[in-house]
């Protein structure tokens, strides 16, 4: 089914990876480091623990879905600030978390 | 570029965050001056009671060790204070308490107070059972990272059983594996590249009537929890596509798709060459295929010709894994592309390049279980493919197809002239007045009176003559 008998290998023909026709493209992890921000700093300003939580959350999932050529000081920073959001949350006020449509 | 942006983004709410802390610190600090006018109008005694009861509510709100210490040493004062017979007789004391006391407050707020011994005062007694949601939130982080960890390697383990399968119909049919760009021999790096936990690709080249072909496998995204969870309500299946660029000489005029009903949805509307070529769509079993699939084809001899009997055979017999077909020699990219961003995208035509595109689904189950097999199971779809390219060398329209096709071509450039015409237009004349400005620009330089009048001369006179014709046109009709 391929060729038969001659061989169809060319090694005159190679060539280097050029631009691709498409491509698979998945922008979740810049997302993720946007909205993971965005609950930081909720959270950080308006005192919501569970704000700080997710956004721990949002660093994980960025970080799963991060490419390899991704710089990884962009998920390095993501992670540092939801936990620096999380950890003076509770040095504020080191009651339980509550959420909002419990009480 | 991106990360740039979000850095941005970063310190600009750094500095938000910054501002509002000071503007609450001057807010607390605000209300403690409120009360102090209070401080001078009234007795001491009922003010310092008023003032103890008010710390004293505050405990349980605010639970900060200080604040419990105060009311304590106000209460010791009051105690001294509030004997009657103490009052007459240690009338100077008590003036020297109350100064003491109100030079203590005073200074309270210039200075810290770090000569108070403060007692360790215990937390409140609330056991780790209060904390449950946060004990809940990290087991979830440590199952997610545990998955990460599970779910990366299993699709690792699905990429090198695929790789390793099909690599002997791989090496058999191209002189250059992997990307050679990173290597300073073209024997390529005879590997394939990780582009993220869920994305792999290789570079193949060196074959007769192809530039080269690219596989790219798009997996699950086993590492991401959350991706398995939404997959429960959506399913997705492992995809693996192969680019094959043709060279010019080796392929023909041709747009043809076969896909299943949900992919032909998607490329019918993404791909500028099928939604130029081939605005039908016809079921498949006009052509002998299974009913599930969709065929969208320029001309009916270009269907009817690479659906041959064994073609035929082969896609009806893996219809189930055959997500898309698409071979056209007039691809060039995807509609979401917008055309005004490059200038030559306005100017003229976009770049056309001969593609195939060969979809297929692994059939991977959702755990990864399955790896080996799945990749023996799709082997014959990868022999298909090399039988289709050589074919497709080999498939020429007849005179009356290809002059159909010309004429097709040519449509569409006129019309994508037309729509570009008024941009085209506003281009060109952006480059007559930066000529023009440009000439100005060195007539003013050069220091001879006598030509820059000239110059001007010449002007005014290029200028009449533009809007002359204008008016004579207006003549002719009003005829």
């Amino acid at each position: 089914m391929s060729s038969g008998t001659s061989d169809p290998r060319r090694l005159d023909k190679a060539r280097r990876m050029r631009n691709f026709g498409m491509t698979f493209e998945d922008f979740t992890s810049d997302y993720m480091s946007v909205i993971g921000m965005l609950f930081s700093m909720f959270g950080l300003m308006m005192r919501m623990k569970w704000c700080a939580w997710i956004a721990i959350y949002c660093s994980c999932i960025g970080f799963a879905s991060s490419r390899i050529q991704d710089d990884a000081k962009q998920i390095f920073s993501s992670y540092m600030l939801s936990i620096s959001a999380v950890v003076m949350s509770y040095l504020q006020n080191p009651s339980p978390m509550t959420f909002p449509f419990t009480q | 570029m991106r990360s740039s942006k979000v850095f941005t983004l970063f310190l600009a709410a750094t500095v938000l965050l910054s501002v509002f802390q000071l503007v609450i610190s001057k807010i607390d600090q605000d209300e403690d001056e409120d009360f102090s006018e209070f401080d001078d109008d009234f007795d001491e005694a009922p003010v310092r009671s008023q003032k103890s009861q008010k710390v004293e509510k505050d405990i349980p709100e605010t639970e900060e060790d200080p604040v419990v210490k105060e009311p304590e040493i106000v209460k010791d004062k009051r105690g001294n204070g509030f004997d009657d017979d103490e009052v007459v007789v240690e009338d100077d004391d008590f003036d020297g308490i109350d100064e003491d006391d109100f030079y203590d407050e005073e200074r309270k707020r210039d200075v810290p107070p770090p000569k108070l011994t403060i007692t360790p005062v215990p937390m409140p007694m609330r056991g780790w059972q209060a904390y449950w949601s946060e004990l809940l939130v990290i087991a979830g982080i440590a199952v997610y990272l545990l998955n990460y960890i599970l779910g990366r390697y299993k699709n690792q383990r699905i990429a090198q059983a695929f790789f390793e399968i099909n690599w002997n119909l791989l090496e058999e049919n191209f002189a250059v594996l992997g990307d050679s760009t990173k290597l300073e021999d073209d024997q390529g790096t005879k590997s394939y590249h990780k582009l993220s936990d869920s994305q792999f690709q290789m570079w193949c080249s060196g074959r007769v009537c192809c530039e080269g072909m690219l596989v790219e496998l798009k997996l699950l995204k086993r590492q991401d929890l959350v991706s398995i969870l939404s997959n429960i309500f959506r399913p997705q299946r492992d995809l693996v596509r192969l680019q094959v660029e043709m060279s010019k000489e080796d392929m023909d005029s041709v747009v043809f798709a076969v896909a299943n009903k949900k992919s032909a949805l998607k490329i019918s509307k993404e791909c500028n060459d099928l939604i130029n070529y081939c605005p039908d769509k016809r079921q498949g079993d006009k052509y002998g295929l299974n009913p599930q699939l969709v065929v969208m084809s320029e001309l009916g001899e270009v269907a009817t010709g690479i659906l041959d009997s064994k073609t035929t055979t082969v896609i009806n017999k893996f219809a189930h894994l055959i997500e898309s077909i698409h071979i056209s020699d007039q691809f060039s990219g995807l509609r979401t592309q917008d055309p005004e961003i490059s200038k030559d995208g306005v100017l003229k035509m976009p770049e056309v390049r001969r593609f195939i595109f060969f979809t297929f689904a692994l059939p991977t189950s959702t755990g990864g279980n399955n790896a080996e097999e799945a990749a023996e199971e799709i082997k014959p779809l990868f022999q298909f493919v090399f039988y289709t390219i050589d074919r497709l060398k080999r498939f020429r329209l007849t005179r009356e197809g290809k002059q159909k096709a010309d004429k097709n071509r040519a449509k569409v450039e006129e019309a994508f002239m037309k729509q570009t015409h008024a941009a085209r237009a506003e281009a060109a004349a952006v480059r007559r007045d930066e000529k023009r400005r440009q000439e100005k620009e060195r007539i003013l330089q050069e220091d001879d009176p006598e030509k820059q009048r000239r110059w001007e001369e010449r002007e005014q006179k290029r200028e009449k003559k533009r809007k002359q014709p204008k008016m004579k046109q207006l003549k002719v009709k009003a005829m």
